[in-house]
């Protein structure tokens, strides 16, 4: 597992801004540290079906010209999704299309926000805010292969 | 109510069209971070920065709709914003007639290159501005399909 830190500044008066990038098995308990560690199945099967949803999204579902998701980009959101549940992670509090294309989770907490944008079918990244620093952490999750 | 060509002043609200997709009932934030993010891609990219409408300019809220393919409005909501906070948050707020609504304004500092080139610095302006639209005062309008 290979890990850079990058401070890449502060911009527009918005938070500074720290990339670790860095690959983890499908199933590594990493990820886990990061979020709640219980399961709860039924929230996890609705998060699925929503995403499953994604799938009949077309061009232009928005209204305003957006782009959909392609049905690879979603089958690969689903497995991001069962990753981290089989890691123990709380259910995202919403799972969304971007105008961009890309799936998004959300994670709202007390004190903190995550973010995973599933930007291809095999990469995703993490964003962590937490409400009294203006420090935002950035992680780019590449999926193996189950060993 | 104010011309669009007199002065954008700091106590005036702005109004954005937000989709269903970033509406949740029963969670909170309500709003999605994604109904501020800059669209890169796509038929109509926010180069120059992110829409939103002068309130004080329109005779109703509903007028920022008529844009949208009539078969795709009851998927539309609204929310509004104060210029304050857009100008609080170093994002400026820019007039940019258009002929077909009153009262267009761009946001520079949410635009696709910025934002394409580091998303995550962008993560905390736009949970705040998330926030601040989830409160019951800045709903003007909830999408029809959610009613």
């Amino acid at each position: 597992m290979s890990s850079v830190l990058e401070e890449v500044g502060k911009a527009q008066g918005a938070a500074r801004f720290r990339i670790e990038q860095y690959a983890v098995p499908e199933t590594a308990e990493r990820s886990a540290a990061f979020f709640a560690r219980r399961r709860n199945t039924p929230e996890w099967d609705a998060v699925i079906q929503t995403l499953k949803s994604f799938r009949s999204l077309e061009g232009d579902w928005d209204g305003d010209g957006s782009l959909a998701p392609g049905p690879e980009l979603v089958d690969g959101a689903i497995a991001f999704a069962q990753s981290v549940q089989l890691d123990g992670m709380d259910p995202p509090d919403r799972v969304v299309v971007s105008v961009n294309g890309t799936i998004y989770f959300e994670w709202h907490r007390p004190e903190e926000y995550h973010e995973l944008e599933v930007l291809s079918p095999i990469e995703a990244e993490v964003r962590f805010f937490r409400h009294d620093s203006d420090e935002v952490s950035v992680a780019r999750w590449s999926r193996l292969p189950a060993a | 109510m104010k011309n669009e060509s007199d002065p954008i002043t700091d106590d005036e609200w702005l109004l954005r069209r937000v989709h269903t997709m970033w509406f949740k009932n029963e969670r909170v934030p309500i709003i999605s971070l994604r109904a501020f993010e800059p669209r890169i891609d796509g038929r109509d990219p926010d180069i120059n920065g992110i829409s939103l409408y002068r309130e004080e300019c329109l005779n109703s809220a509903e007028e920022i709709l008529s844009i949208v393919a009539e078969d795709k409005r009851p998927d539309q909501g609204i929310v509004r914003l104060p210029v304050r906070a857009f100008l609080e948050l170093q994002l400026g707020v820019q007039s940019k007639p258009d002929a077909r609504i009153k009262g267009h304004v761009l946001i520079p500092g949410l635009n696709a290159n910025d934002y394409a080139a580091a998303k995550g610095i962008f993560t905390s302006v736009l949970l705040s501005l998330a926030t601040m639209a989830s409160q019951d005062q800045n709903i003007v309008l909830w999408p029809r399909s959610l009613r």
